[in-house]
């Protein structure tokens, strides 16, 4: 068998390969010949798919395709509505930030378009919520009122030590988070001194962490009394016997707000 | 797939081919089962040469084929281009998966080239072969591609796919010498 030949050579041998039984390339030719050998395909086996079957699943995919920003937008504001509604209900602190992250998601995502919308000037629902946000607060005015009771019930149900910690982290995240629970109409108890808190925080945006902590302190004593006087006010309305010994029949926020109330008195006679 | 035939003439039954390709392409599944039997040895053929999967693989070209066949246009010449066009793009993008994915290169042969000793042996030697001048023989020789066809399915030039082809058999005739392949041998 001859190792050299021209491309010419490689030429003719490809052309003719099928029909070279002597000479020098007879070898390579029996080679080639044996490689060109095809499977057989059994008479059973059938196309993976038609090209009818191609059209009929096609189609829904495009469709979803067509309307898949709107899908995906329904679907994530009904899961951060799902979580804020978790979160009434008393869920773990990274579900709650969750849920807070994402609703921060859509109020922005509204606000920017809102904007697009309508332009920049103030309404009436901003001055009355008063969130000291960045950016105008105007188009994020439904989702920050919805936002308000969830972070609000959410601080209530921590207990003391922890609370002091996620209103630092809130604090440090964003204004809008950190004063959101001052603006609910469930929150009014508390409005007066969260107003203040949130004219400090609108003066001076880069106060020191000790201020904060403070403020954090005395929110926390603030829902503390308030839980307390919640408690009284529901025992009170219910008109039961208290029986010494035996915890009386309540929701579950009330017994939530009970132990943290005696977290705090714990922490106070301490 | 378990006996192997030899390659039947790529012209022979053009025009039949290219009846098939418009009913195909017109929704006719019977046509395109058609196409699919004529074509499919080829495909299996040469997605061996480059991955252990080749009948996942041509499963996934197939599919592609009939989802794309209604805005092919052509005739039978340029449609046997147009299907190792995607057949090679299937298996560029399944070899980086399979790289990515970290799976070894190592190729199970089929029952069908398992079964023929001589035929084993110069796949063997033919996957030995640089990958370009390996892809250059299957789609000259086993699968029967003109050079245009094959500089086309590749994105080189005539000239290029020649020089390859020659650097190609001149190293496999060289390693056939090194093996002791004898004409017949292993038959």
């Amino acid at each position: 068998m001859s190792n050299q030949f021209s491309i010419q050579d490689s030429e003719d041998l490809i052309a003719e390969f099928r029909n070279i039984n002597e000479g020098p390339h007879a070898d390579l030719a029996q080679a080639l010949r044996a490689i060109s050998v095809l499977p057989k395909i059994s008479n059973i086996a059938m196309p993976p798919m038609y090209p009818s079957q191609v059209a009929a699943t096609v189609l829904p995919f495009k469709t979803v395709k067509r309307f898949g920003t709107t899908t995906l937008i329904v679907i994530a504001l009904a899961a951060s509505a799902t979580l804020g509604a978790a979160a009434l209900v008393g869920v773990p602190e990274p579900v709650v930030q969750f849920a807070k992250h994402s609703l921060q998601q859509v109020q922005r995502a509204v606000q920017t378009i809102t904007n697009a919308v309508s332009g920049t000037k103030s309404d009436a629902s901003v001055s009355v919520i008063q969130t000291p946000v960045e950016t105008p607060a105007e188009p994020s005015t439904p989702v920050a009122e919805d936002l308000t009771p969830i972070a609000g019930d959410v601080q209530e149900q921590k207990p003391a030590p922890a609370q002091n910690q996620d209103n630092k982290s809130a604090s440090q995240e964003s204004s809008s988070i950190q004063d959101l629970p001052k603006t609910g109409p469930d929150a009014a108890p508390i409005e007066n001194k969260s107003d203040s808190n949130d004219s400090e925080s609108i003066n001076s945006p880069a106060s020191s962490n000790e201020k904060e902590q403070g403020n954090s302190n005395q929110n926390e004593s603030t829902v503390n009394e308030t839980t307390v006087n919640e408690t009284t006010v529901n025992e009170s309305e219910n008109k039961k016997p208290v029986i010494p010994g035996v915890t009386p029949n309540k929701s579950h926020e009330n017994n939530s707000s009970d132990t943290h109330s005696s977290s705090s008195e714990n922490k106070e006679g301490d | 797939m378990q006996n192997s035939e030899p390659n039947p003439d790529v012209s022979s039954g053009m025009p039949e081919l290219n009846r098939f390709i418009e009913e195909a392409r017109d929704g006719n599944d019977s046509s395109f089962e058609k196409l699919w039997r004529h074509y499919q040895p080829k495909v299996l053929r040469y997605l061996s040469m480059f991955s252990r999967d080749a009948e996942d693989l041509s499963s996934e070209v197939w599919i592609k084929i009939a989802g794309a066949l209604k805005n092919f246009v052509g005739d039978a010449s340029a449609f046997q281009g147009w299907i190792f066009t995607i057949a090679r793009n299937a298996a560029t993008d399944h070899s980086r998966k399979e790289k990515r994915i970290g799976v070894k290169a190592e190729i199970n042969e089929n029952d069908w080239v398992r079964s023929d000793s001589s035929l084993l042996e110069v796949t063997d030697l033919l996957k030995g072969l640089p990958a370009d001048q390996c892809e250059v023989i299957t789609l000259r020789i086993v699968i029967g591609l003109e050079i245009e066809q094959v500089a086309q399915v590749m994105g080189k030039s005539a000239s290029n796919i020649r020089v390859l082809s020659h650097r190609g058999l001149t190293q496999l005739n060289k390693d056939l010498v090194k093996s002791g392949y004898k004409r017949g041998g292993g038959q």
